[in-house]
C-alpha cells in the first residue's frame, strides 16, 4: 500500500519536472509571439514610409526596444541555450527585416539565414534544425520564384498591397507556427524520456531498498495525522504477518502487540507527538500466533502551525537479536553467580581451616606454657582431635571440589529402581536393626538421565539422612516415590522423622556446615553437596518439612540434558 | 580496668570453647565465665535471668556458626526482647567474609568483630574499649 503512496510521492518530483520544461517551453512560445509582433510591426513600418519619417523612425525605434527588453528577459534564462534562443529571434526578425528594407535577396539574408539554421539546430536539436533549414529555403526559394514571376497572394494581405509584405508576413507566420511545433513536440519528448528514465531509476532503488530491507527485516510505515491512515510497506506486513489484502488500521496495530507492551507503546507515540524521540522495542504476536519482537523508530513531521501531519519511521524484527542478548545475558548471570558461589566457597574454605587452626595456634600456645604434665596431655589429646577435624575438613573441602571439577562428566541411563535398591542394601544393616519400614513406589522400568555417580551420592546421602533423623517416638518409615513431570523425573524421598522448622531453616538446609540438630555424626556437609550434585545435573532440589511429623526431598532430574 | 563479673561465651566446638574459657578465666579483670554450646542455650539463661531479676552477664562472646541457633539467630532474639539493660556483644568467629562483618554491624548490641583465635591482645581491647 506504500509502495502506491511512494511512488506518488517521488514521481512529484518527476511531475515537477516536467512541468518545469513545459513552462520553458512556454516561455519560448511567448519570446516567440513577441517575434511575431516585432515582425508584424515591420510591414507597419513599411506603411508608414508613405505616411511621414517621424513616425516610421518611432514605429522603428520602438520595435526595437521591445526586441532588446525580450533579449534581457531571454537572458536571465540559463546559459548558452538562451543566448542561443534569442539570436535565433534577433536573427530571425533581421532576416524578416531584410526582406521587407531590400526586397531583393542579398548577401546579408542569406548570412542570417545559415545563422538561423545553426541555432535552431542547437536550439532545437538536429532533426527540427533540418527540417527548419528545409523550410527555411523552400520558402526563400518559393519567395525568389514568386517575385520573379510578378506574383501575389491574395489571401492574407489585402491584395493591393506589394507582394513582398503578403510573402514576408505569410513566410514568418508558417516559419514561427512550425518552429513552434517543433518545440513543443521537442519539449513534450524530453520531458516524457527523462520521465520514463526517472521512473526506471526509482524502480531499480525501489527495488535496492526492498531487498535491503528484507535482508535486514526492515520495513517501512506511515500514518497520515490527523486522519490516522496507516501505510504499510511489504515487509512490514510481513513482519506483523498480517495479510496484503486486508486494509490495516492504528486499531489492528494494536491489538497485534503484545498485552503487556501495549501501554507502553502509546505512550511512546504520545512522547512522539509531543516531540520526543520515538525509539521502541516491543512484542508483537504474530498471525503464525508465535511472539515476535520488533524495534521501531519514528519521526513526526509537522507543519507550517506546528501540527503533526505525519509519523513515520521503521520497524524490524529483532527477534533473534533480543534472544541472542538473552542468552547472553543469562550466561553473565550464571557466570557472576558463579563468581559469587566462588568468592562464598573461598570464605567457607577460609572460615573452616582457620576455626581449626585458630585452636592449634592456642593449644600449641598452651602447652608451652604449661607446666603441669597432666594439662599438657589433655592439650596434647586436644591438639590431636583438631588434628583430625582438621584433616575431615580438608576431606570435605576436597569432595566439593570435585563436584565442581566433574560437572562436564557425561552423563548415562540408569534405572531408577534399582539404584534405590542397591543404595538401600548399603544401608541394610541399619534398616533392619532399626526395623524401618521402606517402601519404594518407583516404575521398574523408570530411567534417569544422570552423572552414576552423582545418582549414588545423592541417593545416599537422603536415605541415610532419612534413616539418621528417624523419630524414636515412632516406628520410621521411609517411602520413596518417582514420577514424571514436565520434563523432569521427580525423586520423593519422604520419612516420619524429626523434621525441622521450615519458617526458620527452609532456606539454609542446602547451605554449608547447616546442622539443626544434636546428632553427634551431623556434619553438616553432606545437604550442601547433594545440591551440588543435582545443580551440575541440571536438575533441582527441593524440601518440604514439618518439626516432629517428617520431611520431603524432592529430586527433579533432568530428562533433556 | 573495671571488673568483669560474669562473660558468657557462646561456642559450639569443643575446644575452641576450652580455648576461650582459658584465656578468658586467665584474664585478671574476670571474675567468671559461663560456655554455652549454642545460641538456645544461652538465650534460655539470659531469659531465666530476665525473669528472675538477677544479674546479667557483663558481656557476651559470641561465635556464628552454631547448630541448633546460630549467632545471628541469637543476635536477633536478644535484639527483640524487652529489657532494661543492654548487653555488649562480640563476636568471636572464623569468617573474615565481609558480607558477615557488615551484618553484624546491624546490630545495636555488637560492639566488636574479632576472628579467631582469641588472644590476650583481643581480650584486652574487649575488656577496655
Amino acid at each position: 500500500m506504500i509502495d502506491k503512496h511512494i511512488k506518488e510521492y517521488f514521481i512529484g518530483d518527476l511531475i515537477k519536472e516536467e512541468k518545469d520544461t513545459l513552462r520553458h517551453a512556454n516561455i519560448v512560445v511567448i519570446y516567440y509571439m513577441v517575434l511575431l509582433c516585432l515582425t508584424l510591426l515591420v510591414p507597419l513600418q513599411f506603411l508608414y514610409i508613405y505616411t511621414g519619417n517621424k513616425i516610421q523612425f518611432a514605429i522603428g525605434l520602438g520595435s526595437i526596444c521591445v526586441f532588446l527588453v525580450a533579449l534581457i528577459l531571454i537572458k536571465r534564462k540559463n546559459g548558452i541555450y538562451a543566448i542561443s534562443q534569442g539570436l535565433l529571434i534577433f536573427s530571425t526578425f533581421t532576416f524578416g527585416l531584410n526582406m521587407f528594407l531590400y526586397p531583393k535577396m542579398n548577401m546579408i539574408s542569406g548570412l542570417l539565414l545559415a545563422c538561423n539554421i545553426h541555432f535552431a539546430f542547437n536550439l532545437l536539436g538536429k532533426k527540427s534544425g533540418i527540417i527548419y533549414a528545409t523550410i527555411h529555403f523552400l520558402f526563400t526559394v518559393l519567395y525568389m520564384i514568386l517575385i520573379s514571376e510578378g506574383i501575389r497572394i491574395p489571401i492574407i494581405v489585402p491584395v493591393d498591397q506589394p507582394i513582398t509584405e503578403q510573402i514576408a508576413i505569410f513566410f514568418l507566420l508558417f516559419v514561427i507556427i512550425v518552429v513552434l511545433i517543433l518545440h513543443y513536440q521537442s519539449a513534450h519528448k524530453k520531458a516524457a524520456r527523462n520521465l520514463i528514465a526517472s521512473i526506471g531509476d526509482l524502480k531499480v532503488s525501489e527495488d535496492r531498498r526492498r531487498k535491503s530491507q528484507a535482508v535486514g527485516h526492515i520495513g517501512n510505515w506511515e500514518v497520515l495525522l490527523p486522519s490516522g491512515e496507516l501505510f504499510w510497506d511489504d515487509e512490514t506486513i510481513k513482519i506483523f504477518g498480517a495479510s496484503e489484502q486486508t486494509p490495516i488500521y492504528m486499531v489492528d496495530v494494536l491489538s497485534r502487540i503484545h498485552l503487556e507492551d501495549r501501554e507502553n507503546v502509546r505512550q511512546a507515540i504520545q512522547a512522539a507527538l509531543e516531540g520526543e524521540a520515538y525509539n521502541i522495542d516491543y512484542r508483537i504476536i504474530h498471525t503464525s500466533g508465535t511472539e515476535r519482537v520488533v524495534n521501531a523508530l519514528g519521526e513526526v513531521q509537522r507543519g507550517n502551525d506546528g501540527k503533526p501531519t505525519r509519523f513515520y519511521g521503521i520497524v524490524q524484527d529483532i527477534t533473534e537479536r533480543k534472544q541472542a542478548e538473552e542468552a547472553q545475558k543469562k550466561l553473565m548471570d550464571i557466570t557472576s553467580y558463579q563468581n559469587t558461589q566462588l568468592k562464598n566457597f573461598a570464605y567457607i574454605v577460609s572460615h573452616n581451616i582457620r576455626s581449626h587452626s585458630a585452636n592449634i595456634t592456642a593449644l600449641v600456645d598452651f602447652l608451652e606454657k604449661s607446666k603441669n604434665e597432666e594439662e599438657k596431655d589433655m592439650m596434647l589429646g586436644m591438639l590431636k582431635s583438631t588434628a583430625f577435624k582438621l584433616d575431615d575438613t580438608l576431606k570435605n573441602l576436597n569432595d566439593i571440589i570435585t563436584v565442581t571439577e566433574n560437572a562436564s562428566k557425561p552423563k548415562d541411563k540408569r534405572i531408577l529402581k534399582e539404584e534405590v535398591l542397591k543404595t538401600l542394601d548399603i544401608l541394610n544393616g541399619t534398616i533392619y536393626q532399626q526395623q524401618i519400614k521402606v517402601d519404594i513406589e518407583v516404575a521398574d522400568d523408570l530411567e534417569v538421565k544422570v552423572i552414576p555417580s552423582y545418582l549414588d551420592s545423592i541417593l545416599l546421602n537422603l536415605l541415610s539422612n532419612a534413616i539418621k533423623y528417624r523419630s524414636y517416638e515412632r516406628e520410621a518409615q521411609i517411602h520413596v516415590q518417582a514420577r514424571r513431570e514436565k520434563g523432569y523425573v521427580v525423586l520423593a524421598v519422604k520419612d516420619n522423622g524429626l523434621g525441622f522448622d521450615m519458617k526458620k531453616n527452609g532456606r539454609k538446609v542446602f547451605g554449608m556446615y547447616k546442622t539443626f540438630h544434636k546428632n553427634d555424626d551431623a556434619r553438616g556437609i553432606g545437604l550442601f553437596i547433594t545440591k551440588n550434585h543435582v545443580d551440575a545435573m541440571n536438575g533441582k532440589i527441593e524440601v518440604t518439612s514439618e518439626e516432629n511429623i517428617g520431611t520431603t526431598f524432592s529430586v527433579y532430574f533432568n530428562e533433556k540434558n | 580496668m573495671k571488673k568483669i563479673d560474669l562473660i558468657y561465651i557462646i561456642e559450639d566446638d569443643l575446644i575452641a570453647s576450652f580455648v576461650i574459657k582459658k584465656v578468658v578465666d586467665e584474664h585478671p579483670v574476670v571474675v567468671e565465665s559461663q560456655v554455652f554450646a549454642n545460641g538456645r542455650l544461652a538465650l534460655d539463661a539470659l531469659l531465666t535471668i530476665f525473669e528472675n531479676c538477677h544479674k546479667t552477664p557483663d558481656l557476651i562472646l559470641l561465635d556464628i556458626n552454631m547448630p541448633i541457633m546460630d549467632g545471628w539467630e541469637f543476635l536477633e532474639a536478644l535484639s527483640s526482647i524487652d529489657k532494661d539493660v543492654s548487653i555488649p556483644v562480640y563476636i568471636l568467629t572464623s569468617s573474615i567474609s565481609p558480607v558477615d562483618i557488615e551484618r553484624a554491624k546491624s546490630f545495636d548490641e555488637v560492639k566488636g568483630f574479632f576472628s579467631k583465635p582469641i588472644s590476650n591482645d583481643k581480650l584486652n581491647k574487649i575488656l577496655a574499649p
